[in-house]
């Protein structure tokens, strides 16, 4: 009887992990996707109010202008917030604890905590001169945190490589201890061969994050900035096909024979 | 013996056999069968060609042509290969199937400078 209920919680347990992570992960998503599509039904309210206050300075359409750009504030910050996170369940869904990759998920952490900040701060405005005052110190401190969003971005496909990197490495673990010893000389070159490219990955892959993490990105257009970085990733992502070709060759005529 | 010989006494008897004799007992059969002529005679070719078809199928199904069917050709048995599927099979799909564009999620677009000063394009 006790062996039975073992055999029924194991798998329950199981099940239950794989769809608490997809809920977080959905729900990270969602959040995000819902905070902007209010974003932006605010923003459109906000141009209309902004437009009629412009035409004509009534303090009656001063008032409407103001709460209207006050509840926009709100609502792209705690989007941009909500967006930081949504990376974040990105990146930490791999599980990787890829030690280079943390000061790019230090850095959205800070932006989410920053977006945060501000969109609680922005509703101590009431006149257009505090309006005027938070957006300009908004204009300077919001730079690095939207920049986070870049780097980020590619944090995540980097967290998915880097999780490539070590069930590979995992799989030359488990395929090992298979083969006849001692290894003939083409199997042992074969093996040394994987162990050099393995490496050589890991060496791309650390460039790409040190890369991303020291580079200056003033004057680089977000379109080439992503064109440059895809290019890397298709890259590495060739190579870690050719490695797995060659460990799933190795498997089946050396380790199944 | 000989046949004794029968005369007829019957008037009436002797009327008809006197109508016999000169044809005048058929008179109205002809007058009947002159006006119906073609009507009996399509009658009859039209049973005639039922009667025919009746009997050509008769005969067609007692002398049925023999049919020539091929031998039976045996079914190709399909060559069973023995395929061997790797247990990294799945991470291999896992890495094709990776996505390399960016950015992945779309960065969305914000105005940063929200104020009642500037005029909206």
């Amino acid at each position: 009887m006790k062996l039975l209920s073992k055999l029924f919680i194991v798998p329950l347990f199981i099940i239950f992990l794989c769809v608490s992570t997809q809920l977080v992960f959905a729900d990270a998503r969602s959040d995000y996707e819902r905070q902007y599509s209010l974003y932006r039904q605010n923003y459109i309210e906000y141009s209309i109010l902004k437009k009629d206050y412009l035409a004509n300075p009534t303090l009656d359409n001063q008032q409407k202008a103001v709460l209207a750009a006050k509840q926009t504030l709100q609502t792209r910050d705690l989007a941009k917030a909500n967006y930081a996170a949504f990376l974040l369940s990105l990146c930490q869904v791999t599980n990787t604890n890829y030690a280079p990759i943390k000061p790019i998920l230090d850095s959205l952490f800070s932006a989410k905590a920053f977006f945060l900040s501000e969109a609680e701060k922005s509703q101590a405005i009431v006149t257009p001169v505090q309006l005027v005052a938070f957006t300009q110190s908004y204009l300077v401190d919001v730079v690095p945190h939207d920049r986070s969003f870049r780097t980020g971005n590619v944090a995540c496909k980097i967290s998915e490589i880097v999780r490539f990197q070590v069930e590979s490495k995992n799989a030359l673990d488990i395929i090992l201890p298979k083969l006849a010893t001692p290894f003939s000389t083409p199997l042992q070159t074969r093996i040394e061969d994987l162990q050099s490219q393995g490496n050589k990955i890991n060496d791309d892959i650390n460039t790409l994050t040190s890369d991303i993490i020291s580079e200056d990105v003033t004057n680089i257009d977000e379109d080439s900035y992503f064109n440059e970085k895809s290019v890397i990733i298709k890259k590495i992502q060739s190579l870690q096909l050719k490695w797995i070709d060659s460990l799933i060759d190795i498997d089946l005529n050396y380790a199944h024979s | 013996m000989p046949i004794p010989k029968i005369e007829i006494t019957n008037p009436e008897a002797i009327e008809l056999i006197r109508k016999i004799k000169s044809g005048e007992i058929f008179i109205p059969l002809k007058t009947w069968f002159n006006k119906y002529k073609w009507i009996i005679i399509s009658v009859a070719v039209v049973f005639i060609l039922m009667i025919a078809l009746v009997i050509g199928k008769k005969l067609s199904e007692n002398a049925r042509t023999p049919t020539f069917t091929p031998p039976e050709i045996e079914n190709p048995v399909p060559t069973t290969t023995n395929t061997i599927k790797s247990d990294f099979s799945s991470l291999k799909e896992e890495i094709q199937n990776l996505n390399t564009d960016l950015p992945d999620p779309f960065i969305p677009n914000f105005d940063n400078a929200i104020d009642l000063e500037n005029t909206i394009n």
